[in-house]
């Protein structure tokens, strides 16, 4: 009997994920048929770089007593994770695009949209990455883990995307993407 | 209205459905895109036409039980090359992501086959007999299959990949029927055959269901690319809440005049 248990635990479980990822998609389609919902919004790099500044925490760690330090550096990780988690969440909509535009008869967009897909493909794991480690630095704040090289990627990315603009605006149906 | 009559309802209005839907299959070709789809529900259909003409015609059990067992054989086999299809659809765009992908893909199936072999140990081994060996065999592969769409739902998320609206139903219909078999096959196993006639109507209406997952999907145009839709407003950069910020700078302005 307990197998039986276990084994419908697991049904509900799958069955779960199912209803979650399909309640997700049926948002993101929402999301891109409605005007007011923005699929995509634009990354201030050069803020989350200030906010990552591994030496404004060393600053912060000598100057201040510890629990201060502590409150402030999750304060911190508080604000990363929201710009990670914008990042992220302009993936899915890069990677849509890419997929659309590989299948375009013109060759160069084609290769400019798999490098799109790949280069968001990474950025998509370096956040899954990060989303690990800020967690980590969360429950610790005293750890100082190996930063993700999630900028310069992302800046990688937000210029492949521009290239993809760049050749789709040869086509006026065509609008470009920013990221 | 007694419970025979039900099932042969059911019967008939699930043979109604897949009729519609081989339609729809044929029409659109869809065997271009999806073979292993087109082929697992064709001879879905195929099978349960020939179940259905073997019941009425009261042919014996052994023929019935055979046809039965061998045809659920290959549907179950089809079904995990359903599942294998979509992931190959899903993940071939993404030539960075495929790799790491597959391997992932058949780590996860090695361990879901490592939970079947347990599912199979930990049963009371008093069962014997052909029948429930096929009942336990379909669980066990049912098992793997659920799995291996959870996987396929969970990765294509983490990913942010896109779903075209035909993969996402196809994998949506085999998904909830899979579970809802997995689930009648467990509690048939403890429940015994008392409750055969009740849970084989739960099976049909969940395979019914698939179908008008399917339908849905396969019948309502696909969407346009959505290409030149997206807008962006204008000056929008993504920065955290004010109130964050504004905190933030109250701390940093303290440290710079302590």
């Amino acid at each position: 009997m307990t197998m039986t248990w276990f084994v419908i635990a697991f049904a509900v479980l799958a069955l779960g994920v199912l209803g979650f990822f399909s309640w997700l998609q049926r948002e993101r389609a929402s999301g891109q048929r409605s005007s007011e919902k923005q699929a995509v919004h634009i990354v201030d790099l050069d803020a989350f770089r200030t906010v990552m500044d591994r030496d404004d925490e060393s600053f912060l760690r000598e100057k201040l007593p510890n629990g201060k330090f502590r409150r402030i550096k999750r304060q911190r990780i508080s604000v990363t994770l929201k710009y990670v988690g914008r990042m992220s969440r302009n993936l899915p909509e890069v990677l849509r695009k890419a997929r659309a535009d590989s299948e375009s008869p013109d060759p160069e967009v084609v290769m400019e949209a798999a490098r799109t897909a790949e280069l968001a493909i990474e950025v998509r794991r370096q956040c899954l990455v990060m989303y690990v480690k800020l967690a980590v630095e969360f429950a610790l704040p005293s750890l100082q883990l190996t930063p993700v090289a999630l900028v310069p990627r992302y800046q990688t990315l937000r210029e492949s995307v521009n290239r993809l603009g760049k050749l789709q605006a040869q086509r006026p149906v065509l609008h470009g993407l920013s990221i | 209205m007694n419970l025979d009559t039900v099932m042969t309802w059911i019967w008939l209005v699930g043979i109604g459905l897949q009729g519609a839907l081989a339609a729809i299959v044929l029409r659109r070709k869809v065997w271009q895109k999806f073979p292993f789809f087109a082929v697992y529900f064709l001879a879905n259909l195929a099978l349960s036409c020939l179940s259905y003409l073997a019941a009425m015609i009261h042919t014996y059990w052994h023929t019935y039980f055979y046809l039965y067992w061998s045809g659920q054989c290959v549907m179950l086999i089809l079904g995990l090359g359903v599942v294998v299809e979509i992931f190959t659809h899903l993940f071939t765009p993404y030539a960075a992501l495929k790799k790491t992908a597959v391997a992932i893909f058949r780590g996860a199936a090695l361990l879901l086959l490592v939970c079947g072999a347990v599912v199979i140990f930990a049963r009371p081994h008093g069962e014997k007999g052909l029948s429930d060996f096929f009942f336990v065999t379909e669980e066990v592969v049912r098992l793997v299959e659920v799995g291996l769409v959870a996987f396929l739902f969970v990765s294509a998320g983490l990913f942010g990949l896109h779903w075209r609206q035909s993969e996402f139903g196809i994998a949506l219909g085999i998904g909830t029927y899979a579970i809802a078999d997995l689930v009648m096959v467990s509690l048939r196993e403890n429940f015994g055959v008392r409750s055969a006639y009740t849970l084989n109507i739960g099976i049909m209406l969940a395979f019914d269901v698939s179908l008008l997952i399917w339908m849905g999907c396969l019948f309502s145009p696909q969407r346009a690319g959505a290409y030149g839709k997206e807008t962006l407003e204008e000056g929008q950069t993504g920065v955290p809440e004010k109130g964050q910020l504004e905190q933030w700078n109250k701390v940093l302005t303290e440290l710079i005049y302590q």
